[in-house]
């Protein structure tokens, strides 16, 4: 019984797979890759974001492979590479293959992936820089190449992030293993990755970006993954441009040269100048450079053919006819295409898989990795497996279960790499604009979702649920307190409405601006983790966990929201009343079950890995001038909703019970308590919240923050600007509630204007490319 | 890969008709944009018939850069930025060219034997016969993931041109003639994404159309065929000046015949070889030399555009 088996015996006899099953998805949605969230909402640049893009799960029964059966893949894949960048440099090169009519010409030229632009366009290194190909087993044990991925082959990082997890859910198994039998690790093939790539540009150290879809594309989290893993810029179309023949980042810093762009995009999407491509997709004049020597980019241009489906079957035989030398007849191709015909009838080797509640058996495609450098060629000493279904075309598996590979084995084979220097300065300074619009939007989204959570649970809490009280002093407090609830939400609340519901009903809650505020809530946590999971790579790890638990809280949120009023929230208008059990069901699970504490930690927890674990470089300022004038605007609506809706003329008990909240609200009750230790006043509270820049929850604090971000910045208007509004806060005379208006108003105007000001000096990144009508 | 490079061309003959020809595209945005690519395929290229004496593009503004290619058909390729705000792009081309009579050839060869030479061919000539004997976006003729091939239909609409043993001259001659009086010009009808299937079903279009479905006629049957881009001399309503800006850009297409090369055909006027008609350029179908594209960037906004064309023979 060899090593592979026996460890294989071992897994499918744990009692406990269930559980572990359980820990891979939970930790899975943790690195933010699991993740079951399907409608966030549009972000501030249109475009709408979904984290479900890597939807299958992770099977707890890994796949091993023995040193030996590895050893004989690697030489295959490796062959199967070099044949590959041999066709690559005849069909955009030469074209012996054409023109001694060894492929169809007319197929060829039928290919939307055969690219025209790239005839002629021979790199200065190579057409391949990474490759992966998809292999499978059959019962005689022999592997068979089912695809090639040549264009921009996927894989590595979910390798990476399915070793994490298999890692922590076998903790104890994989350390012993790694011991004994030895498993090869994965990190040696990102070092390689990063060398191939820097290999292209034949400069002391070149910058390299990894050019992604954007949030949108279906791929955006192992693309982020990766970025991070290999410790490179994301950018996107939007990002990058091309003057002068050569490929620029723009950055906060202005535009930086890009000598090497690691795409994560498909032929047909690099450039819009090329003729057969995706809508206005890409960066205009990309194919220009790069032919130009200007930007490399792996792959090259082109690359994509070899995946046409009506061409793969014909690259073995085109291959052998290139490799052919004179007097060897031996094939080199160690590993062969399964003709697509033949795919569907052939018998599939059988591995074991855990179907949630049963270890049952399956076909396994295993998808290996490979990457050119100067160094020559490496191969991931791992993979990615995808779990077939009973019949299923090996091209398209139709059930989403992934498994970590195993390779055992010695791993002293491992080259110790170069690590050729790449430029320190990257990750601090060359922010793409971009990624620092959604840190500032973030920011900002931070702000409002705590103020709004905070508003809900105090708002709660302080009528406990049920009011006693008579109208009359409902009306005195527990109606202002809905009112900035209201304006804290942007809610829509009718005031009269909201009267008559507390009039004959007992509870709060009963108004329906409850579930209203509930709906905001959750859709400002869908504006924040949009916003962040675009920026994941700016985020440790233990953020990540965070944003899963936040995400995991709205969509409790929604389902609480939707059984309370019955509809669907989205687009739904909130009822201006609910039923006594609607509204019982509604508080008891907003307070009860935690929920509104659990966001609300988790706020706590997002803002300080703000402040403690993200660099402080110019997107961590701009973000940060977000979430302050966010603030701003947030104490202010608090206030005004509070006192807009409220008739202070004499300070009796109510209106104390009122300005507590908004003290609640504000966070600063306590600070309150402890610096005047007396019954609560307007003034006072006023001073506490609004001027006092000793209190960092104060708009005083807020607005002195942004003067010193803007300064740190460089931006010299938004902090000349911020310092006058700081001064405004200073001066106003707040037990005059006219004249406290009056500065708040100013103050809401003029962050309102650094805010805009912001944007069109630093973040003004194009909007969306048209394409022109032509004839 | 053109096999006549620019200088294998003949000087003009003193029997050559000389034309100039202006065409201005203009692009009003609506608002400012704040950056702007285009790519033109609108300077002419030398042919074996066409001498250019020059072709000249300029713009308003002013571009950024400008780039200039020869992509690999041959054709001469324009690549324009404008990187800074602008609210309008104009380009005006004028091109002074002398264009030969063409010779129409007698080759007495079927077209079947034309079809099955087409298939033999090997080396320099192979690569470059083979793109014009390939599906392409306009001239669907192999089905493609979920796009239809219009292969049977275009088989059947022209059925009665390619009878058993008919010499290949009399093919184009009958093809061209067969679209020009079975098909309604009609510029209401299509677009210039109108799919070839629409063309058919309608039996009406514009000269895009008509060179597609003629390259697709003749494509379906192994004869290599080319979509070609230009213009074409037109003449006044008669008794009334010709109006300035009133000519437009044409296309048409060309055949290739072993051993004698491309011969043009003109199925919207039913002209077999150049007559009155200037070469821009040549590609699969009107996707890879359409006159001009581009992406700008910069706010929603109407955008319109205008396109003004003189050809005047000299």
């Amino acid at each position: 019984m060899t090593a592979a088996h026996q460890l294989l015996d071992e897994i499918t006899g744990f009692a406990d797979l269930a559980r572990r099953q359980y820990d891979a998805d939970r930790i899975l949605s943790f690195e933010g890759a699991g993740h079951i969230v399907h409608d966030l909402p549009k972000r501030a640049d249109g475009r709408s974001v979904s984290l479900a893009s890597r939807p299958w799960r992770l099977d707890p029964i890994p796949f091993v492979l023995e040193s030996a059966e590895f050893e004989m893949l690697r030489a295959g894949a490796v062959a199967r590479m070099s044949m590959i960048e041999q066709i690559l440099a005849d069909l955009y090169g030469p074209r012996r293959l054409v023109t001694d009519r060894i492929i169809d010409s007319g197929l060829l030229w039928s290919s939307r992936r055969y690219r025209v632009a790239a005839i002629g366009n021979q790199p200065t290194k190579r057409w391949l820089t990474n490759y992966a190909l998809d292999l499978i087993r059959d019962t005689d044990g022999v592997w068979h190449v089912v695809g090639d991925l040549t264009d921009a082959p996927t894989g590595v990082g979910y390798a990476l992030l399915d070793r994490v997890v298999g890692a922590r859910v076998h903790r104890d198994l994989v350390s012993r293993v790694r011991h004994s039998e030895g498993l090869q690790p994965l990190e040696p093939f990102v070092d390689r990755l990063r060398d191939g790539l820097a290999d292209l540009a034949d400069v002391e150290s070149p910058r390299i970006v990894v050019m992604s879809g954007g949030v949108d594309h279906p791929s955006f989290v192992e693309q982020s993954y990766l970025a991070t893993r290999l410790g490179l810029n994301l950018a996107e179309g939007a990002d990058l441009v091309v003057r002068r023949r050569r490929l620029w980042l723009r950055s906060l810093a202005g535009f930086e040269p890009i000598d090497v762009l690691f795409r994560r995009l498909e032929d047909d999407r690099l450039d819009p100048m090329e003729v057969n491509t995706e809508g206005g997709a890409g960066i205009p004049g990309l194919l220009l450079a790069s032919s130009s020597g200007g930007v490399h980019l792996a792959n090259a241009h082109g690359c994509g053919v070899i995946e046409d489906p009506d061409l793969a079957d014909h690259w073995d035989g085109a291959g052998e006819w290139l490799e052919r030398r004179p007097g060897d007849s031996a094939t080199r191709t160690l590993l062969r295409r399964l003709a697509t015909a033949r795919q569907a009838g052939h018998e599939w080797s059988l591995h074991p898989t855990f179907d949630g509640n049963a270890v049952q058996r399956g076909a396994v495609i295993v998808r290996m990795h490979l990457v050119a450098s100067d160094q020559g060629i490496d191969v991931l000493t791992g993979a990615n497996a995808r779990v077939l279904a009973p019949g299923d075309d090996p091209a398209a598996p139709t059930i989403a279960r992934s498994k970590d590979v195993w390779v055992l084995g010695p791993s002293d084979r491992v080259r110790v790499g170069r690590r050729r220097p790449l430029p320190q300065v990257d990750l601090i300074a060359s922010v793409p604009t971009r990624a620092a619009e959604a840190l500032f939007w973030a920011g900002r989204a931070l702000e409002r979702t705590e103020l709004l959570a905070r508003t809900l649970r105090v708002v709660l809490d302080s009528t406990g649920g049920t009011t006693d009280t008579d109208p009359a002093t409902a009306e005195r407090w527990v109606i202002p307190a809905i009112g900035m609830l209201a304006n804290v939400g942007g809610l829509d609340v009718n005031r009269r409405a909201a009267e008559l519901a507390l009039r004959t009903n007992t509870s709060v809650t009963a108004t329906g601006a409850l579930a209203s505020a509930a709906m905001a809530l959750a859709q400002q946590l869908g504006s924040l983790l949009a916003e962040v999971s675009s920026v994941r790579e700016f985020f440790s790890v233990t953020a990540g966990r965070v944003f899963a638990r936040l995400a995991d809280s709205r969509s409790a949120i929604n389902r609480l929201v939707t059984e309370t009023v019955g509809t669907p929230i989205v687009g739904a208008t909130p009822p201006d009343e609910l039923a006594p059990t609607s509204a019982a069901h509604l508080e008891s699970g907003l307070l009860d079950s935690g929920l509104l504490d659990s966001v609300l930690i988790d706020i706590a927890s997002v803002a300080g890995l703000w402040n403690e674990s993200v660099v402080r470089g110019p997107a961590w300022r701009i973000g940060e001038i977000g979430r302050r004038l966010e603030r701003t605007f947030g104490v202010i609506d608090a206030w005004r909703g509070a006192v807009g809706w409220s008739d202070m003329t004499e300070f009796d008990d109510d209106a104390q019970r009122l300005v507590e909240i908004v003290l609640a609200t504000n966070e600063s009750l306590v600070a309150y308590r402890r610096r005047y230790r007396s019954d609560v006043e307007f003034a006072a509270a006023a001073q506490l919240v609004i001027a006092d820049d000793t209190n960092p929850r104060s708009a005083a604090s807020a607005v002195a923050t942004v003067a010193h971000e803007a300064g740190r910045l460089g931006w010299d208007e938004g902090a000349k600007l911020a310092g006058e509004l700081f001064d405004v806060l200073q001066r106003s005379r707040l037990h005059d509630q006219a004249s406290a208006g009056r500065a708040l108003g100013q103050v809401y105007d003029g962050c309102d204007r650094l805010s805009r000001d912001l944007i069109g000096t630093y973040l003004a990144s194009p909007v969306d490319p048209r394409a022109m009508g032509g004839h | 890969m053109d096999v006549l490079p620019d200088h294998f061309v003949p000087p003009p003959s003193e029997h050559g008709r000389r034309y100039t020809v202006s065409h201005r595209t203009a692009y009003s945005y609506g608002s400012e944009m704040l950056d702007g690519y285009s790519v033109a395929h609108l300077l002419a290229r030398q042919t074996p018939f066409q001498y250019v004496a020059s072709s000249v593009l300029t713009t308003d503004p002013d571009v950024d850069e400008r780039d200039e290619r020869v992509d690999v058909f041959g054709n001469h390729v324009v690549q324009l930025g404008v990187h800074r705000p602008h609210d309008h792009l104009l380009v005006d081309v004028s091109t002074d060219v002398i264009v030969e009579p063409a010779t129409v050839p007698e080759t007495g060869a079927s077209w079947e034997l034309v079809a099955a030479q087409t298939a033999a061919i090997r080396g320099d000539m192979a690569l470059e016969i083979s793109p014009y004997l390939a599906s392409s976006r306009f001239v669907p003729i192999r089905k493609i993931a979920n796009e239809a091939s219009q292969r049977d239909a275009l088989v059947a609409a022209f059925g009665e041109q390619f009878t058993t043993g008919r010499p290949i001259e009399d093919v184009i001659g009958g093809v061209c003639n067969f679209i020009f009086e079975h098909y309604r010009f009609d510029p209401a009808s299509t677009t210039v994404s109108t799919p070839l299937g629409d063309v058919l079903a309608q039996r009406a279009g514009v000269c895009q159309d008509f060179a597609h479905l003629a390259v697709g006629a003749f494509r379906a049957r192994g004869i290599a065929s080319r979509y070609v881009s230009g213009y074409i001399e037109t003449d006044p309503p008669p008794g009334e000046p010709k109006t300035i800006g009133a000519d437009a850009s044409h296309a048409w297409c060309a055949v290739w015949i072993p051993e004698y090369g491309w011969v043009d055909l003109d199925p919207t006027n039913g002209i077999v070889g150049p007559d009155r008609h200037v070469t821009i350029g040549w590609g699969r179908d009107y996707a890879d030399v359409a006159p001009i594209r581009g992406v700008v960037i910069g706010p929603g906004s109407m955008q319109t555009l205008s396109v003004e064309v003189d050809v005047v023979r000299r």
